[in-house]
């Protein structure tokens, strides 16, 4: 079973780790374009894989709000019935 | 080697598969990061099968409702179900190893390898506007499970023409410079179209997520924790006998609803048939 990371460790990296993960997808024909695995992101900050993987899956639920979810079926349903561009 | 590649086709179309592609683990190689290729999950791997299936019916696109579409319009079992068979079937009747790709996540967000990757290097379609979720030319949405195998299989993509964007999303762009999906989900996504073609597309998964997962296991965490740190008891009660937490709840325990699919950027792409195939009556 992996160790939790130190909040102190998670206060220092989790922004940077959350912004070089693949949360933002851009997709240009041709081009090559891709968030960081865990190992390239260790490799840039000097941590193990595994802190890497400890501070990126706490940062993927402190960075998406509670209310996020707990709106996403009003948004969803109405979204759902809108009337579509033409 | 034509008749192998046949007959394991077949094989995956009878298992159930709508769908069946075949990549080579060297193309899908030139894209997938170190950690996330097929044969850092199987040594020795030479291919991956691509499953395709599982996608909402025509009726339920019809449905409705949101909740609806995204709780019974589609399955993610039925590929997963298939590739394991054919796992099986590929060891035995050929004689290489083989390992159905894992399913889910690794860890956090991040997943084993990319099934995006997979299919669009076997030729099962190509990435649209709408997320790059990959459409298929004939079937649009699918879900996609696959075969890792040491197996040397001639590969069959990637699809030389696109299939996103179709052509009277490209009228709605040069009259409005939207598309159905863009308009539908701002917050997801964003992109352009440049002569007829995309130009480029941006997805962030951070607005998709709670909208694609609304009831799954990131939500349960969220409001267990909500419970822990709350004091008052009655307000914790109300948290943990909440319908959200209940149906986050039901999810785990069953598995329905754990992937509570958003769909709306795809409720009104053209490129999804929504009519009855003639070739497929209901029976």
């Amino acid at each position: 079973m992996p160790r939790p990371v130190s909040p102190e460790l998670y206060q220092r990296y989790g922004q940077q780790v959350w912004e070089w993960t693949n949360r933002v997808q851009r997709f240009v024909p041709g081009e090559r374009n891709r968030g960081l695995t865990d190992q390239e992101i260790a490799s840039r900050l000097g941590l193990t894989v595994h802190e890497v993987i400890e501070i990126r899956a706490i940062a993927e639920h402190d960075r998406i709000p509670l209310e996020a979810y707990l709106e996403a079926e009003d948004v969803k349903e109405s979204r759902f019935k809108r009337i579509p561009e033409k | 080697m034509t008749q192998a590649v046949a007959t394991i086709k077949e094989k995956a179309l009878s298992l159930g598969a709508q769908a069946v592609g075949i990549a080579s683990v060297e193309a899908i190689n030139q894209y997938a990061p170190a950690g996330h290729r097929p044969d850092d999950l199987l040594k020795g791997a030479r291919s991956v099968v691509l499953l395709g299936g599982g996608q909402p019916t025509a009726g339920a696109w019809r449905s409705g409702t949101n909740r609806v579409l995204g709780s019974i319009g589609y399955s993610r079992g039925e590929t997963g179900s298939a590739a394991r068979k054919l796992a099986y079937f590929i060891e035995a009747q050929y004689g290489h190893y083989t390992i159905p790709i894992p399913t889910g996540e690794r860890n956090g967000h991040y997943p084993y390898l990319s099934l995006k990757l997979c299919a669009e290097m076997a030729g099962l379609g190509t990435r649209s506007m709408a997320a790059g979720i990959i459409l298929n030319p004939v079937y649009g949405l699918l879900y996609f499970n696959g075969v890792i195998t040491t197996m040397p299989l001639p590969g069959d993509g990637p699809l030389e023409k696109p299939v996103c964007p179709h052509p009277s999303c490209v009228r709605l762009w040069e009259k409005k410079q939207t598309t159905p999906c863009l308009s539908a989900c701002p917050d997801c996504l964003s992109g352009e179209l440049k002569d007829g073609l995309i130009s480029w597309m941006e997805y962030r998964q951070e607005g998709c997520y709670p909208r694609a997962q609304t009831a799954a296991r990131d939500v349960f965490q969220k409001l267990l924790l909500e419970a822990v740190n709350e004091e008052d008891k009655d307000r914790r009660k109300s948290i943990l006998f909440g319908s959200h937490f209940t149906r986050a709840v039901r999810g785990i325990a069953y598995s329905t609803e754990l992937s509570a699919q958003c769909f709306n950027c795809l409720k009104r792409c053209p490129l999804i048939p929504r009519r009855l195939h003639p070739h497929t009556p209901p029976q």
